[in-house]
């Protein structure tokens, strides 16, 4: 029974089946699955299939979006409830697209698998300079800025983000770019602590820095 | 006193005469001759262009990006001088503001940070009952449409006879359309599977806008319309068909009594490609599909593509019969060194033969000394 319901709610992502995810959250609250549990063997598997399906070229970008849209209606069901299982967060991140920019669809997929993930994220939103990074990431006591540019002109601001969150933090905030037009060499030429190609690898990236598995983030 | 405006109109002038005489006295030939010649396979070099180096030219030439998306003239002088630095021979100037100067003839908000490319977030159409309110406007009064006309003024007055242009690009109705829905989001997405209506709606009523533009484009000589677009580069066949071409054939039904063909810009989806050469139409105005090899949207791959995929896109497009076009990021003109630019340029000629290179952008920050090699080494190919 509980697998089914997971199973539906993870179907609803992958299929695109968007009038259904309120109510399956909400059934699946009142049969008595934490939420905790509905968005990581439901919600985030779903996204996980979508990752790989678009990475693989069997599904395209109005897919991930609508995916993550969906994900969304589940979350703001869930919230609440999350809060009140007293589910520690993993971390704490704050998101952004570079001053310039005004895409965030990738911005939004990762935001969405890691707030599915347990992570807390305070999104800034588009067009966020990089000094906003900075006293957003310090007001929260953030783990992690993490910046996104899907522009080739835009990334160019990542290189000014790193080295003022670094300098400022003292290294204790770690800097994650990624986007459209930020290739690893990059991320690594402009002295990030991490870069992702897709939102999968986002959270994961994100989850070994935190909690320093060890894992390889760059 | 001279007045600022009539500075840069001499500047414009000079510059001019400066191209006039080195084609005219050093290489023996004009810019327009050229490219006639290479055209009907007569060529002596390759003529040519660097795509979009508006805003690299800005800086180049001292102002900030701001400035030439303002003021037509800085635009044009700007592009100009560019010309002249690396002795082009074809006319590309690409409007930063390219996809949002139509929508801001209907309201679209744009923003126009001192020294960043201009942007516009939040669209003018929420539903289906903001698209019903919509008219198609002036497009010569509205928005940003005067900078551009004044534009388009200024090349033809001055410079049509150097660099002739026949061409032009805009925009396609989807994107278009995903202007006027905002990128904030990019709605239209999630419009195509929970309100497919509403997208239609948006994207016929975009066509009649970009049919109202062109009208204005003929006026200037110009007889082929290009139709592009990034948004819709990430639709599927299906979606493609169904959301964009039957606006497109609209558009081109529209503009026959006008004398104006239409046909689409780059499209790197081959079955996308393939359908719409089945319907009748054309990618670049050529008579079959095109082949591109570059990392676009995949830059974990490289900012150019490895030799192993360049060789890969050229033995497929010879089995084919298509055309092969090998794309690179900007990023990669501006990290590079001079020597790895010519020996890249080299390897992939030595590979495949001669065939086009293009960057996507030549980005802000990109050394001229590299930006010179790159052009050093598309020179080098003996085209004869």
């Amino acid at each position: 029974m509980t697998g089914d319901i997971l199973q539906a709610i993870k179907d609803c992502i992958t299929k695109g089946e968007s009038t259904q995810m309120a109510r399956l959250c909400q059934d699946a609250l009142k049969q008595g699955i934490p939420a905790y549990e509905i968005v990581m063997k439901g919600m985030n598997e779903g996204m996980e299939v979508m990752g790989q399906k678009y990475e693989s070229g069997e599904y395209f970008l109005p897919d991930l979006v609508l995916a993550g849209e969906i994900m969304k209606e589940g979350m703001s069901v869930l919230a609440p409830q999350l809060a009140a299982e007293g589910v520690k967060s993993r971390g704490i991140i704050i998101a952004g697209s570079v001053a310039g920019d005004v895409h965030d669809i990738g911005k939004n997929i990762v935001i969405s698998m890691l707030r599915g993930a347990g992570f807390s994220v305070i999104d800034l939103g588009v067009n966020v300079a990089a000094e906003t990074f900075l006293e957003r990431a310090k007001e929260h006591k953030a783990d992690i800025v993490a910046a996104s540019a899907y522009l080739s002109t835009t990334a160019l601001e990542l290189r000014d983000i790193v080295p003022l969150i670094h300098e400022d933090a003292s290294g204790s905030i770690k800097v994650v770019v990624g986007g459209a037009t930020v290739s690893q060499e990059f991320a690594r030429e402009i002295g990030a602590d991490g870069w992702a190609p897709d939102a999968l690898q986002a959270v994961k990236v994100m989850d070994s820095i935190i909690h320093s598995k060890g894992g390889e983030t760059l | 006193m001279i007045a600022y405006n009539e500075l840069l109109d001499r500047e414009i002038e000079w510059t001019k005469e400066k191209i006039v005489a080195y084609f005219r006295d050093v290489e023996g030939i004009m810019p327009a001759e050229r490219v006639q010649r290479f055209a009907e396979g007569k060529g002596d070099k390759v003529p040519l262009n660097l795509a979009l180096s508006d805003e690299w030219g800005a800086h180049y030439n001292g102002f900030k990006i701001s400035e030439i998306c303002l003021d037509a003239r800085k635009l044009i002088y700007s592009h100009l001088n560019v010309c002249w630095r690396f002795k082009l021979e074809i006319w590309l100037s690409i409007f930063p503001h390219y996809y949002q100067l139509g929508p801001s003839a209907l309201g679209l908000e744009i923003e126009f940070p001192e020294d960043r490319p201009p942007m516009s977030s939040r669209g003018i159409v929420n539903d289906f009952k903001d698209v019903e309110r919509l008219k198609v406007p002036d497009m010569r009064t509205g928005g940003q449409m005067p900078y551009h006309w004044e534009a388009y003024r200024i090349w033809k007055e001055k410079l049509s006879d150097l660099y002739p242009a026949y061409t032009t690009n805009i925009p396609g109705p989807f994107d278009f359309a995903a202007q006027l829905r905002g990128i904030e989001g990019m709605k239209i997405f999630t419009d195509i599977k929970r309100n497919p209506g509403l997208v239609k709606e948006l994207c016929d009523f975009s066509a009649d806008c970009i049919i109202e533009i062109a009208k204005i484009y003929k006026e200037y000589g110009l007889n082929i319309l290009f139709l592009s677009g990034a948004a819709v580069g990430h639709l599927t066949a299906d979606d493609f068909m169904e959301f964009e071409f039957p606006y497109v054939l609209k558009i081109r039904e529209a503009l026959k009594s006008e004398g104006m063909l239409v046909s689409l810009f780059l499209q790197k989806n081959l079955e996308i490609q393939e359908k719409i050469y089945e319907e009748g139409m054309t990618l670049l105005g050529r008579p079959v599909p095109m082949i591109f090899t570059g990392n676009y949207y995949n830059p974990n791959r490289g900012y150019f593509p490895s030799l192993e995929d360049v060789v890969k896109g050229h033995q497929m497009a010879e089995e084919k019969g298509y055309p092969h076009m090998v794309f690179f990021m900007g990023q990669w003109l501006q990290d590079s060194s001079p020597m790895v630019i010519r020996r890249t340029i080299k390897r992939v000629f030595d590979s495949v033969g001669p065939i086009s290179i293009a960057p996507g952008a030549v980005l802000v920050g990109t050394p001229v000394e590299n930006i010179d090699a790159y052009v050093e080494a598309m020179r080098s190919v003996n085209i004869n």
